[in-house]
């Protein structure tokens, strides 16, 4: 009896002395999202506080706060003609860059004379962005958009990506449909008040099955490097063949007819799609990524859209300095410097097209 | 098998554990077989083909060491002396197997690069641990020939080489550290306060591991990567990079000799102290008596004492300890910049041995009684100690001259005014500090495990209760250590594997 007692609050006091750590130290906590705006757009409470850190060793971490509509952001938004509204994924919210750095931030400081609302939210697609672009034009009077996509985008818009956050096409019939994410258990409601649970959940990412085949693989003597991180956006570098182009043709049809149909109904201004590139390339033209990509870039431009590819930029930038544009080696988000130069590049064709 | 990983925590160890015990109430002799065999399987899951090559050589020197032992204690002085000769044979044999393996590659490659002919001999691979197993035996040789190995039997002799707390990266045994402690039988069976106290000795060189050397590593790979591949860092990264790496290298190292530690107590076995806070030294001689203890103590032993050490005039003895420090230095591996790291360190100790001499025992003596003399002679130390390690790192020449050039700022007009390396590594410079001002305090000002272990073993043996309670939070602290090295994206061996 007394050595089960010992055991119990060994184990115990290891847990609260975790817990106690875990809470001195920047660990994520619970970011609370939920469908508070919209029922089909994801979103913080309303003045949400919450640290964001990424990894084992808690990189790049901030203190973030949500607006009045729940976006990460240091402005509120409200209803202004005159707002340019940024619309994207975690590359818009950019939680692990100081909030100066972030694009809501740095495109305000160009644009100057106008609100820029970023509406980033992360692991979303084309057509969550579409209905971003429809709340911001019936709620908040807003006319000029500014989408950043990646190539990932297009395939993302299919449900059970793991990118969609409500509106998403059925994969095989390619069909509109709505996707919400579940409602948090009640475990997991109490669990993500605690550090401990964060770390593991969200640093380091534990999941049973991945943790069982590392667990127990034979390593070399010079450990194992077969997990080189996960790239914001990973994209599939297999050579496409002509039928897996075919249907990403389809699939990229469609995604562009449910966005350019959402764009049309709702944006009375310009509406500008800037494409992020690779940094340095990585994957060849004529993978369905791309090719995806390429065509849905196509259908925006001959529906009127404003397209700028953000591959130029990065070339002339690589043609004068070494200096990187990602956050690290294993995250492929833009970092601040690459902020500036995508920001620069809206605000410049931003400011051209309004000439 | 890594010490940080699951299979290893979760499986090996165990089983190992329980078995060994096992057999200990059956016989002693058994628990040694069971353990020796263990030890092998430890060898054997990374390299088993490279487990044969072990063996034999555990063969070879065990049946040297005794035909050398018997020729030693021979009171008729012409056999004595044949002694002398299958020792020098032996040595010879085993620096010949290590050279093979360990210095081929460089060889050809010099060879190469000096006649202009390309040689292709196809790449060595290096049997990991053989520098460690090699001294190792080498030592038992010299032991040996010197009349103070008494017991022979190939099972324990083989437990003595493989056991598998230091078998990959040290420390580096005697005979004579190991074989009392097999013959004693109060070894074999279980003794909770040691189990705990090996525990927590564990969780604490894991954590050194795990967190402290692989958390501030990225600072220097960056750096010292970009360098070697020809781009010249900032000057102040070059600073953060060394100093990085200084910090790593104690923590990987001092966390893998204290988990051989804690790993060696579990089985009731002592294994002795590698590093006592090094970088706390106010002179070089002081850092050599206090890093990678055993090492230093068999160079010193077996090579400078051999050599003359000073007993034959300051000039013999500074080139005794330049010899020595060359060796030492290329006993770490293949390559110049591991030369050059020896060769610094030998030049360092020759100034401080001259200072000494020139000033006098008794006013350095004086002298260090100051406060600030102290404290200027542990900087002047550790700038000394962070210089040279820049060699140990690098894996180019023109990697460290790079990071040389932009830790002393002579770069000019071509140094970077931004720190790129770090940039492009995704890492921040202020960051990067802040892991070396807690990790460098740790190092040189808290207690270390050393003290602490011993502390904590006083402690449980002398306890009555609370044995399990810190039993179980050091099992916990080992379990969830152990979590996040498995469940993060990359895990890294320790750097003296390499070696």
């Amino acid at each position: 009896m007394r050595r089960s007692l010992e055991v119990c609050s060994g184990f115990l006091v290891f847990l609260i002395g975790m817990e106690l750590l875990l809470r001195l130290l920047p660990t994520s906590t619970a970011s609370l999202t939920g469908y508070y705006i919209d029922p089909d757009i994801l979103t913080y409470p309303s003045g949400h506080r919450w640290t964001a850190s990424t990894g084992w060793d808690m990189r790049n971490a901030q203190r973030l706060s949500a607006n009045n509509l729940g976006f990460v952001s240091d402005i509120d938004f409200i209803a202004d003609p005159q707002a340019v509204v940024l619309v994207g994924d975690s590359y818009i919210e950019a939680s692990m860059l100081p909030a100066a750095s972030r694009p809501g931030a740095q495109l305000q400081r160009q644009l100057v004379d106008r609100p820029v609302y970023a509406m980033g939210s992360p692991g979303t697609a084309l057509l969550d962005y579409a209905e971003r672009i429809r709340y911001a034009a019936t709620r908040l009077q807003a006319q000029n958009f500014i989408v950043l996509m990646e190539p990932g985008d297009v395939e993302q818009s299919l449900c059970g990506s793991g990118n969609v956050h409500s509106i998403c096409l059925d994969p095989v019939s390619l069909t509109r449909q709505r996707q919400r994410l579940a409602e948090a258990s009640t475990a997991k409601k109490w669990l993500r008040h605690s550090a401990l649970a964060q770390y593991l959940v969200s640093q380091l990412k534990v999941e049973p099955a991945k943790l069982w085949a590392t667990a127990f693989r034979r390593d070399t003597p010079h450990g194992s490097e077969s997990e080189q991180g996960t790239t914001a956006h990973t994209l599939p570098a297999a050579p496409a063949t002509a039928a897996d182009l075919a249907a990403e043709r389809r699939t990229a049809d469609r995604v562009a007819d449910e966005f350019l149909r959402v764009v049309h109904e709702h944006a009375r201004g310009r509406v500008m799609i800037v494409v992020d590139g690779q940094r340095p390339p990585t994957v060849q033209r004529g993978t369905s990524t791309l090719a995806a990509s390429d065509w849905f870039v196509r259908r925006a431009r001959e529906a009127g859209l404003t397209v700028v590819e953000l591959d130029g930029v990065y070339v002339t930038h690589r043609s004068v300095s070494e200096m990187s544009l990602s956050v690290s080696p294993s995250d492929g988000h833009l970092n601040a410097l690459g902020v500036a130069l995508a920001t620069r590049a809206m605000s410049d064709e931003f400011n051209r097209s309004k000439r | 098998m890594l010490f940080t990983s699951a299979v290893f925590v979760l499986c090996f160890l165990p089983v190992t554990w329980a078995g060994f015990f096992a057999f200990g109430r059956w016989s002693p002799r058994s628990a040694i077989a069971w353990l020796f065999f263990a030890s092998v399987f430890f060898y054997g899951w990374w390299m088993p083909e490279f487990t044969l090559l072990l063996l034999v050589s555990i063969a070879f020197n065990f049946s040297l060491g005794r035909r050398i032992s018997a020729l030693a204690m021979n009171v008729d002085s012409k056999v004595a002396l044949r002694s002398k000769g299958w020792l020098i044979a032996g040595i010879a044999l085993n620096l010949g197997l290590l050279g093979y393996y360990k210095y081929a590659n460089f060889f050809i490659d010099n060879l190469s690069l000096a006649t202009g002919v390309n040689v292709d001999l196809g790449r060595v691979t290096l049997p990991i641990g053989i520098s460690f197993y090699t001294f190792t035996q080498i030592a038992f040789l010299v032991d040996c020939h010197r009349a103070k190995v008494r017991e022979y039997s190939f099972v324990p002799y083989g437990l003595f080489v493989t056991f598998f707390p230091h078998l990959i990266a040290g420390p580096v045994l005697h005979h004579g550290q190991m074989m009392p402690q097999f013959a004693d039988a109060s070894v074999f069976s279980p003794k909770p306060a040691r189990l705990v106290a090996g525990l927590a000795i564990f969780a604490c060189g894991l954590f050194k591991k795990i967190v402290l050397a692989d958390g501030i590593a990225p600072y220097a790979d960056a750096v010292f990567k970009g360098a070697d591949s020809g781009v010249l860092p900032a000057t102040g990264e070059g600073w953060l990079a060394a100093v990085a790496y200084t910090l790593q290298l104690y923590f990987d190292f001092s966390g893998y000799s204290d988990m051989a530690i804690g790993l060696s107590l579990m089985f009731n076995i002592k294994l002795p102290y590698n590093f006592n806070s090094p970088y706390r030294s106010s002179n070089i001689s002081e850092f050599w008596r206090r890093w990678h203890i055993s090492l230093s103590t068999f160079l010193r032993d077996y090579l400078y004492i051999s050599l003359g050490g000073n007993r034959r005039g300051p000039t013999r003895q500074q080139m005794n300890l330049m010899t020595t420090m060359v060796l030492g230095g290329l006993w770490h591996g293949a390559s110049w910049s591991f030369v050059l790291w020896g060769t610094l360190h030998g030049v360092y100790l020759v100034i401080n041995h001259t200072y000494r001499q020139i000033v006098g025992a008794e006013r350095c003596q004086r002298w260090a009684s100051r406060r600030t003399y102290r404290v200027l002679s542990w900087g002047l130390t550790m700038l000394a100690v962070v210089v040279a390690w820049v060699f140990f790192r690098a894996e180019t020449l023109s990697g460290a001259w790079l990071m040389l050039q932009a830790m002393g700022a002579v770069a000019g007009d071509q140094s970077p005014a931004a720190p790129q390396l770090l940039w492009n590594g995704g890492l921040s410079m202020q960051r990067g500090w802040l892991w070396c001002l807690v990790l460098g305090g740790m190092a040189a000002l808290a207690p270390n495990s050393n003290v602490l272990g011993a502390r904590f073993l006083a402690w449980c043996e002398e306890a009555r209760s609370g044995v399990i309670f810190f039993g179980t939070v050091s099992a916990s602290a080992v379990l969830f250590l152990v979590l996040m090295n498995t469940a993060r994206d990359g895990t890294s061996a320790f750097i003296y594997f390499n070696f």
